[in-house]
Order: C-alpha cells, then sequence, then structure tokens
C-alpha cells in the first residue's frame, strides 16, 4: 500500500446479502439476542417492522471489516460509529472509508478515516471515524 | 424533572469489576457472521504465524465481552430509572491498546461518564465505559456506549 494522504480513499467494502444465517451467526458471537434480529413473527407483531432488521453493530462490524483490512491486523486504534437507520435482513451494505488526515507515529502514520455505511437504495444506515496505525 | 435532576447523581457510578473470557467460538461466529475469511481471525494456527497468542478478534469484538453482562446494562437503567422502550443506541466507540485474542481473560469495570440532558430535557444521553485490563493490569480496551433516552 502506499502511504495514504489525505483525501485517498480505502478499498469499498460491499458486505454482499446479509442472510438470516449470517445475522444468526452474529447474534452467537456478539450475544445480542434480540428476537427482532432473527424472528420474523416478532419483528412483525411486536415490533411492528416488515421483517427482522440486521443488529446495529454488525454495520460498525463491517467497518471494522473495511478497516482492518486495509491497515493490517491489529492496526484500528479507534473506531467509532453513529447509527442512523434500521437495516433490514436480506439488504447488502456499502461500506466506504476517506482518509481525512494523517499524523506521524512509530514505525508508520495514524490515519483519521471517515466511515459511511450505506444500503442499496443509498440510504445512510451508519456513519463514523477511525484511527488506523498504517506500519 | 426531579428524577432527570436525581439521574446526574450518579454520574461516575462504577459496578464491581468483573472477568471475561474470550472464547473461541464466539469470536469465530463473530467473525463468520461478518463474512470474514482472512484466517488470522478464524484459524489458530494462521493467527500465531502472525503474531499473535491465538486467533484474532476483530475490531468491534468487545461488544460481545460486554454483552455478555447484559445484566450490567439493566442495572444502569434502573439506577437511572430508565425506561428500556425509550432507549437508542446513540454511537459506539472503541479504544483498543492491546490486540484481543481469543483464550484472553480481561478484567472489565464499567462506570457512567456523564448525562447529558438534550433538546430542553426531551432527551438524556448516557455515556458509560468500560475498561477492559489484563492481568497485569494493563488497560486494553475501552468500550465507550452512548444511549439515548426519549423522557417522557
Amino acid at each position: 500500500m502506499n502511504p495514504p494522504t489525505p483525501g485517498s480513499t480505502l478499498p469499498p467494502l460491499d458486505s454482499g446479502i446479509i442472510t438470516r444465517h449470517r445475522v444468526a451467526l452474529y447474534m452467537h458471537g456478539s450475544g445480542d439476542t434480540n428476537p427482532i434480529h432473527v424472528d420474523s413473527d416478532f419483528a412483525r407483531e411486536k415490533a411492528g417492522l416488515p421483517d427482522c432488521i440486521v443488529h446495529g453493530m454488525y454495520s460498525m462490524g463491517m467497518f471494522g471489516r473495511l478497516l482492518a483490512a486495509w491497515g493490517g491486523p491489529g492496526s484500528v486504534q479507534t473506531i467509532e460509529t453513529r447509527f442512523a437507520a434500521m437495516l433490514p435482513v436480506k439488504e447488502r451494505l456499502l461500506c466506504e472509508g476517506v482518509v481525512e488526515s494523517v499524523d506521524p507515529a512509530e514505525g508508520g502514520v495514524i490515519a483519521t478515516v471517515a466511515l459511511k455505511a450505506t444500503r442499496s437504495d443509498g440510504t445512510l444506515i451508519a456513519s463514523g471515524s477511525a484511527r488506523v496505525h498504517v506500519r | 424533572m426531579a428524577d432527570i435532576h436525581a439521574r446526574h447523581d450518579h454520574i461516575g457510578h462504577a459496578w464491581p469489576a468483573f472477568e471475561v473470557l474470550v472464547e473461541r467460538t464466539m469470536a469465530l461466529n463473530f467473525a463468520r457472521g461478518l463474512d470474514e475469511t482472512r484466517p488470522v481471525y478464524l484459524e489458530r494456527d494462521a493467527a500465531v504465524a502472525a503474531g499473535f497468542r491465538d486467533v484474532l478478534t476483530l475490531p468491534t469484538f468487545p461488544i460481545a465481552m460486554s454483552t455478555e453482562r447484559v445484566d450490567l446494562i439493566f442495572a444502569m437503567l434502573e439506577l437511572l430509572r430508565l425506561d428500556p422502550a425509550r432507549i437508542l443506541h446513540a454511537s459506539q466507540r472503541f479504544v483498543h491498546h492491546q490486540p484481543i485474542c481469543v483464550g484472553d481473560l480481561l478484567t472489565g469495570r464499567k462506570r457512567v461518564v456523564s448525562i447529558a440532558d438534550r433538546k430542553g430535557g426531551a432527551l438524556t444521553f448516557v455515556d458509560t465505559v468500560i475498561e477492559y485490563r489484563d492481568a497485569a493490569g494493563a488497560l486494553v480496551c475501552e468500550d465507550h456506549c452512548s444511549l439515548v433516552h426519549r423522557n417522557p
């Protein structure tokens, strides 16, 4: 990788279709067992939603993947996310990052990255920022 | 409004420390659920070859460590008299000081960082942190959570 510069973009991450199976695995991995994520009867009858919704933290997890794929394992120093909208299951997320600033650091640089995740119709699902130690 | 002002007395409140073990099954389900395919997050040998103790966790995995103590969330809601049906997760931040790997045994300690009323008291933002430390007491990770409560 070339050294990051302000304005450069990270390789975007397309989540692919977020299936019920992926959400179920994430439920077991995260410990967040709220039925709204896996039980469509519950989502319809108790929450008044058309179907299950993906965990908000799943979108943040995708930001984590995007950043770690770019900076390397163990490179993400801080990661912050603001949750904007619900994402239904069987949708996909496009996660993007833009380098905002670069500061010197031991053995490399710290890149400050702005993040956004949108669904296929362009709706903003989550935004955020991160500091990544790029060596 | 009396309740809202009483809430502010709990800024700085801390709960007793707890231990958390980074379990392999949880870490692998977390990575697979996010469709991660890089071996350092899935296979012990690959992680060791990359210089880690065992399978490396993804940057947002600490949420799983915190969710294990969901009782602390309910304890906080009760302490601050917040209605679970009126709570939304506004934002989340993790600060990493050291990698977290499968098999790590960490000590977590949660406290209330700030309580702030916004929009003329219509909303209350509650910020908490869980600090995770290793056996030597060194800081490993900080889990900063911001919840928003729509006041009745």
